[in-house]
C-alpha cells in the first residue's frame, strides 16, 4: 500500500540516493499530492512518534513497514521533506502576498520597497520569533507603533529637550503593545529618511482630518523569512519543522553579519557621504522586487550593497540635504505636557498626532484610527488595482474576440482586402499576437471596435494615472514605440554610432584637418554635447550613478546609447538638452515593477523616446517650409503660444494670478518656457510620480476630442462672431488648422498647474519667491529660501517657507480636475485666431 | 534700507544673467556664490534657473541684491537668450580655462550683448575651472589682448575680467563684488528716491541706466 502511494510522491521512497537538498528545492507543487498521502497513513511521522512507547514503535514497524526500521526512517524523512515543502509553499504565498502589498505601497504612497523592507526587517529584529498565527497582526500593530514612535523619537532628537525621555514614556505608556522604539534602538540615521517620506506624504493633508494614511501604517503581512525560498538552506533539512522559526532567525543573523561586514567595507568609502554608516550597523533593506524578477539583473546589486537610503526610483535620499532640512524645519517638538505651547504653523503628520495626544485621546484609539485609515487606504488602492486589472482583461478579451471575428471574415470574404486593413495582423496567427498593438498610438486602436473600453480607460487614467504595473505596456503602445520598433534597427544605430566615433578618433589622431562630412560633423557635435550631459543626468540616482561603488550605473550607459542612436536616427533634429532628462526618466520605467509579460528593454525605451518626440510632443506647422516641425525645432512658435497662454487664457480663467503677475511685474512666459522645454521634469512642485502621470495624460488621446469634437467646434463658431473672415482662411489651410491635440494638452496642463498653485502663489506676494518656486531649478529650493529669507527683506519667514514648499507639491487629483476643465475650453480655432492676432 | 543718503546703509537690486558654453560651470559659479558649496552632481540646466543673492559693499555702505538668471548653455537654445538678458544690468560670460572653444563662445556672447542688450550692461568675462590649471588652454595674456582690442573698438565700455574656481571657491565672490562696484548704484537709488519708490524693486533695475555709463566705466577701473 505504501509503495503504491509512494509512486504519487514527489520523493519516492526507493530513491534514497537522491540528494535530499535537491529534492527539497524542487517545485513545491508537491503539496497537493503529499497531503493526500498524509491522509492515508496513520500518523505523520515526526509529529508524535517520540511520544510512543518503544513497543508501539516496534509494532508500527512490524505492521506498516514490513519489519524494516529503515523504511520508517525513510518515511520520517519524507514527512520532514513534505513539511518543508509545505512550508515553502506557505512562504511563497506569503512572499507573493507581501510583494503585492509592497507594490501597493509603492504605487500609492511614497514609500519605496527598500523603506518598507527596512521596516519589516527592523520589526522582525525587534519581535521575539513570532508565532505563525498572529505574526501578521503583530507586524501591522508594530508598524503603526513604529510610525507613531518614529515621529516622537525624531522629534525629540530634533528638539534636544531634556525632558524628552520622560515624554516618550508618558506618551507611550498607554500603548497596549510594547513599543520598540522607546528603547532608543532606532538610530537617527534610520529615522530621518523615513520621516521625510512620511512627512512629505502627510504634509499635503490638512492636519485636522487624517484623510490620507501615512505610509508606515500600511499593514504588511508575512515575514521577511519568505526570502529563504530563494536561498535554500541546508539547515532546513536537518531541523524539525518545529524549529523552523529558529533557523529563520538564524538565517537573519547570518545575513545581518554579512551586511555588517559589507557595511564595514562600504562605510570606509562612504564616510564622506554618510557619516552615520561608519558607526551604525544598518540592516540591509532587501529588495524583494528584484529577487522575484531575475529579468532585471542590475537590481539585484541592491540586495547586498545598499545601506544608504534609496527610494523606489533609485534616488539616493541620504545624500540629499533637502529632505532632512525639510523634516527638521517642519516637524514639531515632541508632544510635551501642557507647558509647551502647541505648534500651530506646522502641518505634518506628527502634529496631527501631537494634537490628538494633547487632546488626551488615548493612544490605542489613535492606533485604531490609524489602522482604519490604512485599511481604507488599502481598500481604495486595491479597488483601483482591481479596476485596472478588470479593464485590461476586458480590453484583451475584446481584442481577441475581434481578432477571431476578423479571422472568420478573413476566411469567408475577401482575402486580400482584409489582410490589407489588418496590417497589424499580418500572419493571422495567434502566435503573433504579442506583436500586435492592442491599444495603439494614444490608445486609438481601442476605438476600432467600440468606445466603451476606451472611455473606461481614459476615466481610469484621469482617476489614478496608469497603474505602475501597466505603465510599461501602455506607454510602449501609446507612444507609438511598439509600432516604430523594427527588429535590429536599434542595434544598427548603435553600431553606426560606434563607427562614427571610431572614425572621428582615428581621424583626430591622423590629422585634425581630415574632412568630415557635414552630417557626421553635426553628429560629432551632438555627441560632444551628449557627453557633457551624461554625467549630469539623474546623478543622484543609483541606476545612473552608483555612488556606493563609485561608478556609473547601468542606466548611464543605456542613456548614452539611446541618445547616440537618436542623433543618428534623426540627424536633422539632433540632440537638445532636456532630451537627456526625458530619456533618463523613461529609463526609470525599466526599474519599475511591472507585469511580467512586458519588461521594457533599452531598445523599447529608445522607441518610446522616438515616439514621444515624433508623435506626442506638440508639433508646429511651418507654412514656409510646408511641413510640420517638431517641438524642439519650434522655439519661436512656442514663445508665441506662451503669450497666448499668458495674455488670453491666464487672463480669462485665472484672473487673480494674471493680476498678481502684472502687479509684481512677473514675466510668466519666461517661467513657463522652462516648464515646456524641460517637459515638466524637475519642477519644484511636480514629483516623479506626478510627472509620470502627466505623461499618462499626454500619451492618451483626449476623450473630449473624439466624443465631443463636433459639438465643440459648433460652440466655438458661435462664440467667434467676428471670426467669419478667418474661418475661410482656416478652411483653406487645413494644415495650419490642424493644431495637434497635444498642444492643447500642454496648454491645459500649464494652466491647471497654475490654477492648482493659485492660492499658494497669491499668498506669496513676492516677486522673487514666485520666480524661485515656478522657475525650473536644479538648485535645492529649500535652502535657497532659507538663506534668502533670513538674509534679506522678504516678507515670508523661514518657518513658513518649508511649509510652502510642501503645499506646492501638486496632487494629481487636483491637477486633473482643472486639466479637464481647461481641456474642454481651449480650442484649436481659438488658438489659431489668437496666433494670427499676435502676429 | 532705501535711504539715499550716503552714510546709512543703501540697498539696490540688479538683474544679472549668466551666459556661456555648456558645462563651463555657470550653475556651479552661481551655486558657489549663493550657497558657498560645490556639488559634483549638478544636473544640466534647461531653460534657465532663477536665484538671488546679496552682497555688501562696505566702502559705499551699500547692499546689492542680484537677481540671477542662470541659463542653459547649449548653442541650440541660443535663440532664447534675449528673453533672459532683456533688461539685465549685468552679464557673466563664462568660459572654461581648459577649453578654447568656450572662450570663443564667451566672446560671441559679449558681441551679442553689446549689440542687443541694455545699453550700459556690465559685462564680466569669467574663466572658470581655475583648479584645473594644468589643463589650461586659455592664457590670461590672451584674455588681456582680447580686452585691449575690445576697448579699442568700443567707446570705453570696459569688460571686467576674472578667473575663478567654483570648485574651491577661489575668486567667485570677487567677481560679484567687482560687478557690484561697477553697477550704477547711485543712479538707481537716486532715481528711485526721486520717484518716491523703494530702491531696488525690479522696475528700477533696467531703467535709466544709459546715464550711468560714465560712472560705471570709472568704477570698473577699480576692480580686477
Amino acid at each position: 500500500m505504501s509503495s503504491n502511494k509512494n509512486n504519487n510522491l514527489l520523493f519516492p521512497l526507493d530513491n534514497n540516493e537522491e540528494d535530499p537538498i535537491i529534492r527539497h528545492t524542487q517545485p513545491s507543487s508537491s503539496s497537493a499530492s503529499s497531503s493526500s498521502f498524509a491522509n492515508h497513513i496513520t500518523f505523520n511521522g515526526g509529529d508524535n512518534l517520540h511520544q510512543l512507547k518503544t513497543s508501539q514503535i516496534l509494532k508500527l514497524i512490524q505492521l506498516k513497514y514490513n519489519n524494516d526500521p529503515i523504511e520508517l526512517i525513510k518515511q520520517l524523512s519524507i514527512d520532514v521533506l513534505k513539511k518543508e515543502s509545505e512550508l515553502i509553499v506557505e512562504r511563497q504565498e506569503n512572499f507573493l502576498y507581501q510583494q503585492k502589498l509592497i507594490k501597493l505601497c509603492m504605487e500609492f504612497s511614497n514609500l519605496s520597497t527598500l523603506e518598507i523592507n527596512k521596516r519589516i526587517n527592523d520589526m522582525d529584529h525587534q519581535l521575539s520569533p513570532p508565532s505563525q498565527l498572529n505574526q501578521d497582526s503583530k507586524i501591522v500593530q508594530s508598524l503603526i507603533n513604529e510610525a507613531l514612535n518614529d515621529k516622537l523619537v525624531s522629534n525629540n532628537n530634533n528638539s534636544h529637550t531634556t525632558s524628552s525621555t520622560k515624554d516618550k514614556q508618558r506618551v507611550s505608556s498607554p500603548a497596549p503593545i510594547q513599543l520598540k522604539s522607546k528603547t532608543t534602538t532606532i538610530h537617527e540615521h534610520d529615522l530621518l529618511p523615513i520621516d521625510s517620506a512620511t512627512s512629505s506624504n502627510s504634509m499635503a493633508s490638512p492636519m485636522a482630518s487624517i484623510q490620507f494614511a501615512p505610509p508606515p501604517s500600511i499593514p504588511l503581512s508575512s515575514s521577511i523569512g519568505s526570502l529563504d525560498y530563494y536561498k535554500p538552506n541546508t539547515n532546513t533539512l536537518m531541523s524539525s519543522p518545529s524549529s523552523s522559526t529558529h533557523w529563520l532567525s538564524k538565517w537573519f543573523n547570518s545575513s545581518e553579519d554579512l551586511s555588517s561586514s559589507i557595511l564595514a567595507k562600504k562605510s570606509l568609502k562612504e564616510n564622506s557621504l554618510n557619516d552615520d554608516n561608519s558607526t551604525t550597523i544598518v540592516k540591509v533593506p532587501v529588495e524583494l522586487e528584484s529577487m522575484s524578477s531575475p529579468i532585471i539583473p542590475e537590481l539585484s546589486a541592491l540586495d547586498t550593497s545598499v545601506s544608504v537610503n534609496i527610494d523606489k526610483y533609485g534616488f539616493f535620499n541620504d545624500l540629499n540635504n533637502i529632505t532632512t532640512t525639510t523634516v527638521t524645519a517642519t516637524s514639531t517638538p515632541p508632544p510635551q505636557s501642557s507647558q509647551t505651547p502647541p505648534q500651530t504653523e506646522s502641518k505634518g503628520f506628527a502634529d496631527s498626532l501631537a494634537i490628538l495626544i494633547q487632546n488626551k485621546i488615548p493612544l490605542n484609539q489613535t492606533i485604531n484610527q490609524l489602522k482604519q485609515i490604512s485599511k481604507n487606504h488599502d481598500l481604495t488602492n486595491l479597488q483601483i488595482e482591481n479596476e485596472w486589472d478588470e479593464l485590461i482583461r476586458d480590453i484583451n478579451r475584446d481584442f481577441y474576440k475581434h481578432q477571431q471575428d476578423r479571422e472568420e471574415k478573413y476566411h469567408a470574404y475577401n482575402f486580400k482586402r482584409l489582410n490589407y486593413f489588418t496590417t497589424g495582423n499580418r500572419n493571422n496567427d495567434n502566435q503573433s499576437f504579442n506583436n500586435l498593438e492592442i491599444f495603439g498610438l494614444m490608445g486609438l486602436n481601442l476605438l476600432k471596435f467600440d468606445d466603451t473600453n476606451y472611455v473606461k480607460l481614459i476615466n481610469l487614467i484621469y482617476k489614478s494615472g496608469i497603474l505602475i504595473k501597466y505603465r510599461n505596456l501602455l506607454w510602449f503602445e501609446f507612444s507609438n514605440g511598439k509600432n516604430l520598433c523594427v527588429n535590429g534597427e536599434y542595434q544598427q544605430l548603435i553600431n553606426k554610432s560606434h563607427q562614427i566615433m571610431q572614425k572621428s578618433e582615428s581621424s583626430e589622431i591622423d590629422d585634425e584637418n581630415v574632412e568630415v562630412d557635414d552630417v557626421n560633423a553635426g553628429i560629432l557635435n551632438n555627441i560632444n554635447q551628449i557627453n557633457l550631459d551624461l554625467h549630469r543626468t539623474l546623478p543622484r540616482n543609483y541606476y545612473f550613478n552608483n555612488l556606493i561603488e563609485l561608478k556609473p550605473g547601468p542606466n548611464f550607459y543605456k542613456l548614452k546609447r539611446i541618445l547616440y542612436s537618436f542623433i543618428i536616427y534623426k540627424p536633422e533634429i539632433g540632440y537638445y538638452q532636456g532630451m537627456n532628462k526625458l530619456v533618463g526618466n523613461l529609463l526609470l520605467l525599466i526599474n519599475q515593477p511591472t507585469i511580467t509579460t512586458l519588461i521594457l528593454k533599452e531598445e523599447d525605451i529608445f522607441w518610446i523616446f522616438i515616439g514621444i518626440i515624433e508623435e506626442i510632443l506638440p508639433k508646429y506647422y511651418n507654412s514656409s517650409l510646408k511641413t510640420y516641425q517638431l517641438f524642439y525645432q519650434s522655439f519661436s512658435n512656442i514663445q508665441l503660444d506662451l503669450k497666448i497662454i499668458n495674455h488670453v487664457y491666464l487672463k480669462k480663467y485665472i484672473p487673480t494670478l494674471y493680476k498678481l503677475f502684472s502687479k509684481l511685474n512677473i514675466d510668466v512666459e519666461i517661467i513657463i518656457i522652462n516648464w515646456w522645454l524641460s517637459l515638466f521634469i524637475d519642477l519644484n512642485f511636480i514629483d516623479l510620480d506626478l510627472w509620470f502621470k502627466i505623461f499618462d495624460i499626454l500619451l492618451i488621446n483626449n476623450y473630449y476630442e473624439i466624443v465631443t469634437n463636433g459639438e465643440k467646434t459648433i460652440e466655438n463658431e458661435n462664440d467667434e462672431v467676428n471670426a467669419d473672415a478667418d474661418d475661410k482662411d482656416i478652411n483653406n489651410n487645413q494644415h495650419e488648422f490642424d493644431i495637434p491635440n497635444n498642444l492643447i494638452k500642454f496648454f491645459s496642463i500649464t494652466l491647471s498647474i497654475l490654477k492648482v498653485l493659485e492660492n499658494q502663489l497669491i499668498n506669496l506676494d513676492s516677486y522673487e519667491l514666485i520666480y524661485k518656486f515656478l522657475s525650473y531649478s536644479t538648485y535645492d529650493i529649500t535652502n535657497h529660501l532659507h538663506t534668502d529669507t533670513e538674509g534679506s527683506t522678504n516678507t515670508t519667514n523661514s518657518s513658513n517657507t518649508s511649509a510652502i514648499i510642501d503645499k506646492f507639491k501638486i496632487k494629481y487629483s487636483d491637477l486633473i480636475k482643472h486639466y479637464q476643465y481647461f481641456n474642454k475650453r481651449i480650442t484649436k480655432v481659438d488658438i489659431l485666431n489668437y496666433r494670427k492676432s499676435l502676429k | 534700507m532705501s535711504d539715499a543718503t550716503p552714510n546709512t546703509n543703501r540697498f539696490a537690486q540688479f538683474k544679472l544673467v549668466l551666459l556661456g558654453e555648456s558645462a563651463v560651470g555657470k550653475s556651479s559659479i552661481v551655486h558657489r556664490f549663493v550657497k558657498n558649496t560645490f556639488d559634483d552632481m549638478r544636473e544640466s540646466t534647461i531653460g534657465a534657473a532663477f536665484l538671488t543673492q546679496s552682497i555688501n559693499l562696505p566702502e559705499s555702505n551699500t547692499t546689492i541684491k542680484f537677481e540671477i538668471w542662470d541659463t542653459a548653455g547649449q548653442e541650440r537654445y541660443k535663440s532664447l537668450a534675449p528673453m533672459y538678458y532683456r533688461n539685465a544690468n549685468a552679464a557673466l560670460c563664462v568660459y572654461d580655462i581648459t577649453s578654447r572653444s568656450s572662450f570663443n563662445k564667451a566672446q560671441e556672447w559679449i558681441k551679442e550683448l553689446k549689440r542687443q542688450a541694455t545699453e550700459g550692461i556690465v559685462i564680466a568675462l569669467v574663466g572658470n575651472k581655475l583648479d584645473l590649471e594644468e589643463n589650461r588652454e586659455v592664457d590670461q595674456q590672451e584674455v588681456e589682448e582680447y580686452i585691449v582690442q575690445q576697448s579699442a573698438e568700443d567707446d570705453g565700455n570696459q569688460i571686467i575680467t576674472s578667473e575663478c574656481s567654483a570648485k574651491n571657491g577661489d575668486g567667485v565672490l570677487d567677481i560679484f563684488n567687482s560687478i557690484g562696484r561697477a553697477l550704477p548704484v547711485d543712479e538707481v537709488i537716486n532715481a528711485a528716491a526721486n520717484r518716491g519708490r523703494p530702491a531696488g524693486s525690479r522696475q528700477q533695475g533696467g531703467i535709466d541706466l544709459a546715464r550711468a555709463r560714465r560712472q560705471q566705466a570709472a568704477a570698473a577701473n577699480s576692480c580686477c
